[in-house]
């Protein structure tokens, strides 16, 4: 997609970012809460970012080798807090709303993050990793569920983690009424089909295929730091 | 229990958390996304042991448990709390089995906290004691802190009680050991700060030994404590100056008080307090008195918890003030001697509980006072009129045709009246339920028309012209005459058909607009019903019964004062205590329930009657004055001391009206 976007200046471009801004939009929230701003400032501030974004078709700046389209919306929110809120500020409040972030949710889902000392940009990244991780996990579960697999995902779904099962394998497959060989195929299936999708996911962020293990690892270490 | 279960992954043994992700491991799940051939390159995350100590470069994937760390070959892990991981492990240079705690990385966020860390453990490594579980080194190991210390196998206190009773003799004897390793360590300064059960093992010999001493401060302490209640370690067995955060209160006291919190515990098998959530312990480890621990297990022996309470005293100088003592106390318990604690007694008590409950105590005092007011007023006034009137006995009152005239006509009235206002009563409701006569008080089906309602408004508005008539006839003679207002046959005669068809009036007026009665503040709200919709049944005290219930109140008082005893009135008064008679808000009858009330609805009752009755009683008050003033000829006699006590109590209900106000805000 951030190939797609950084591309043309077509409205596909447009819609591509926009599409990927409605998914990450939290991480960027909370990166600018933790810097410091009030809810209504961060609410802003964000709608401001993405506002200013789409409209500069800035993508265009995404040079290939530069990679990760999350660095470049750090730096790009990181430029835009320093240069162009106190100006924008004052003319702009709470007009533009490019992403449809509705008034308190964003503030609710921050009250309920558990306190930590982490840096604005750790934070942004381990919430970045999040985000994602939630957004493939929910395709996983809307793509078993329309094939009317959802009981299926839902006792299978650890198995997304690794392959340690809560209980044994037999017990399980027996409560899902299939074989134990029908269950570990179905496991691995699921495993599989994840992992696709991750990567996928993935690669729309970065510039290149060859990026995206680079980038599960670095998420890794994000969220483990 | 307040700790809560913390589930763990599977795969890398992280705490998770229960909400996101299905609660699926997020770090698990990136990983799972590797390609499989570049999953061995992944990173070490910072809490992966490494192969070997020298091998820190080499790359290794994460999950994987068992390693080395520093001079120690990691077994298996033994247990995991929010502090951090225990394993078993092997001390290669030495050849001996230890047990190795890692510090969550996280836990010390700075240079300063590290150092602290550093130099409690350094104290509590000099401690050499056969209770205490020595520690032996402390390190780090690719920026996370660990220490090793002696390896016992067996169970911690926690597990052994399992939420049961222990015989009181082994709690005893396991305390008494305790209590002496914890001596021990106070003598050389080192405060442990966070017994419980959980941190003292019993070995394989059966001894009991104490595990993190001195670590606590800096590790899954109180820092911890608002953000992250799922991690951290349970308040149960913390002491009231630790709750509050107070740590320059913090001393060898302190440590009694977790003592005495474990006594209780093996005593009883539940801790002291335990609330729904952390902070509801933390508030009732703060302010509450634990429930006495017989009357958990009455089988716990008296001196045994006269020592588990003496330990749990709130005022640090209240308990023992060493551990030395509580161990000597125990000593004696052992042998059968007399203890030294000694049970608080009634006064104590008493005082602790007045501290708790301050409002409580000023609106009782300031009752008694102003009650001792009133009287010794009163006194003082009669003795002043009586003076008086010895010099004047021309102004002695005496009965003559007005009081002659009003006595034959309140002996007939008073019966006519009331059958008159009871029927009026027993009609109306009957009309508005149209049910059976047993099902009188079920709330109202069907709302009478509003001329029917407008006939029995009347009526009972006429009854009560009629009584207001008979009220003027009286005053006259009262005044005139010296007749008494306040006398049997008055309450009898005027105030209660009075109030009965107040009661009637009410009920027509509201079974067209109904009324609501806010419970507290006893604001009254007048609105129009939706039509159609059903009414809903409201609790609440309605004006009319208040009223009722106020003058069998007064009634009852000027029974006890000067009358025979009645029992109606102690029956209302139970009844309404005891919760036994709802008065619906939909209909403004009374409806019979079993069960009681909370307390606290009892004190808001209370607290409404005393309001009720002495706001009546003022009221008369005000028009003997008045009436005083205004015809002096008619000299009435004293205000009546009755009556001074009685605005002392309205002062009182009025504060217990705070009261509950106050207790209801803080819920």
């Amino acid at each position: 997609m951030v190939l797609n976007a950084s591309r043309s200046d077509s409205t596909c471009a447009r819609n591509a970012l926009a599409q990927l801004c409605q998914i990450y939009w939290y991480p960027l929230y909370a990166y600018v809460r933790r810097r410091g701003n009030s809810p209504e400032d961060a609410e802003d501030l964000t709608q401001g970012f993405f506002a200013r974004l789409l409209e500069l078709n800035s993508l265009s700046d995404v040079a290939c080798e530069k990679g990760k389209f999350r660095s470049f919306l750090l730096a790009s929110l990181n430029h835009y807090l320093s240069d162009e809120w106190d100006r924008e500020r004052a003319q702009k409040r709470g007009r533009d709303r490019v992403i449809s972030l509705e008034a308190g949710v964003a503030e609710a889902r921050w009250s309920r993050e558990p306190a930590d000392t982490l840096t604005p940009e750790k934070l942004f990244e381990r919430k970045w990793a999040m985000t994602l991780l939630e957004a493939v996990v929910q395709r996983v579960q809307r793509e078993y569920e329309s094939a009317g697999k959802g009981a299926l995902f839902m006792a299978l779904r650890f198995s997304l983690a690794g392959e340690k099962a809560e209980e044994p394998y037999a017990k399980l497959s027996a409560e899902l009424g299939l074989s134990e060989g029908a269950m570990r195929v179905a496991v691995h299936r699921l495993r599989r089909r994840y992992r696709q999708l991750l990567r996928d996911e993935i690669a729309q962020t970065v510039a290149t295929e060859t990026e995206v293990d680079g980038e599960i690892q670095h998420l890794y270490r994000a969220l483990g730091s | 229990m307040n700790t809560k279960t913390i589930k763990l992954c599977r795969e890398c043994g992280k705490p998770l958390a229960p909400d996101t992700l299905l609660g699926l491991c997020p770090e698990c799940l990136m990983k799972a996304g590797l390609a499989p051939s570049s999953r061995a390159t992944v990173p070490v995350a910072s809490d992966a042991f490494v192969e070997g100590p020298e091998t820190e470069t080499k790359a290794f994937v994460p999950g994987t448990k068992l390693g080395y760390i520093g001079d120690y070959e990691l077994l298996e892990e033994i247990a995991r709390g929010g502090m951090g991981v225990v394993y078993k492990a092997r001390q290669s240079s030495l050849k001996r089995i230890v047990a190795v705690k890692m510090i969550r990385s996280g836990e010390l966020a700075d240079e300063a906290e590290v150092k602290r860390f550093r130099t409690e453990a350094q104290a509590a490594a000099q401690l050499q004691h056969p209770n205490i579980v020595a520690i032996h080194e402390i390190g780090a190991h690719q920026g996370q802190h660990y220490f090793s210390m002696d390896y016992v196998e067996g169970r911690n206190l926690a597990q052994i009680a399992n939420g049961k009773p222990v015989a009181a003799r082994a709690a005893a004897e396991w305390l008494k050991a305790i209590a002496g390793a914890v001596q021990f360590a106070h003598q050389r300064g080192v405060l442990h700060r966070d017994l419980k059960p959980q941190n003292i093992m019993l070995d394989a010999a059966g001894r009991p030994r104490v595990m993190d001493f001195g670590l606590a401060k800096n590790l899954g302490g109180d820092s911890t404590l608002t953000n992250t209640g799922a991690v951290m370690g349970s308040p149960c067995y913390m002491s009231p100056e630790q709750a509050r955060g107070r740590n320059d209160l913090v001393g060898p006291a302190s440590d009694v008080y977790s003592l005495g919190a474990i006594l209780y515990e093996l005593l009883t098998g539940r801790p002291p307090f335990r609330g729904k959530s952390p902070m509801d312990t933390l508030s009732q480890v703060v302010s509450d008195e634990p429930p006495r621990p017989r009357s958990l297990n009455p089988g716990a022996p008296v001196d045994l918890e006269t020592i588990c309470l003496k330990c749990l005293e709130k005022e640090p100088v209240r308990r023992y003030p060493t551990a030395r003592e509580l161990e000597a106390d125990l000593d004696r318990f052992l042998a059968g001697e007399p203890v030294q604690a000694r049970p608080a007694s009634a006064l104590r008590r008493t005082m602790s509980w007045s501290r708790r409950h301050r409002w409580v105590f000023s609106a009782a005092v300031s009752v008694l006072i102003l009650t001792l007011m009133g009287l010794a007023y009163g006194l003082w006034e009669q003795t002043r009129f009586l003076i008086w009137l010895n010099a004047h006995p021309g102004y002695v009152k005496a009965a003559g045709p007005r009081t002659a005239a009003l006595d034959s006509l309140l002996g007939r009235v008073f019966g006519l009246f009331l059958v008159f206002a009871s029927l009026l009563d027993v009609g109306y409701r009957k009309l508005a339920t149209r049910a059976p006569w047993k099902k009188l008080f079920e709330p109202p089906t069907h709302p009478p028309t509003l001329g029917v309602t407008a006939a029995f408004g009347a009526l009972a508005l006429a009854g009560m012209v009629a009584i207001l008539g008979l009220t003027a006839r009286g005053i006259e003679a009262f005044v005139w005459e010296g007749a008494s207002l306040v006398s049997y046959e008055w309450l009898f005669c005027v105030y209660i058909p009075f109030f009965y068809m107040f009661t009637v009036l009410l009920q027509v007026v509201t079974q067209q607009r109904r009324i609501s009665v806010e419970p507290v503040s006893g604001a009254i709200k007048l609105y129009v019903p939706p039509t159609g919709a059903n009414i809903p049944p409201v609790v609440a005290p309605v004006v009319a019964s208040w009223l009722n219930l106020g003058f069998c109140v007064l009634l009852g008082l000027s029974m006890i004062l000067g009358y025979s005893f009645w029992p109606y009135f102690w029956l209302m008064l139970g009844l309404r205590l005891g919760g036994f008679i709802r008065w619906k808000l939909s209909n403004l009858m009374s409806e019979w329930k079993t069960g009681h009330r909370p307390l606290r609805h009892g004190i808001q009752w209370l607290a409404w009657i005393l309001v009720t009755v002495f706001a009546l009683a003022v009221l008369c008050s005000l028009f003997l004055i008045v009436a005083r003033i205004a015809h002096p000829k008619s000299l009435l006699g004293p205000p009546d001391n009755l009556s001074m006590a009685y605005a002392g109590g309205l002062v009182a209900g009025w504060l217990l009206v705070q009261l509950s106000l106050k207790k209801r805000r803080a819920s």
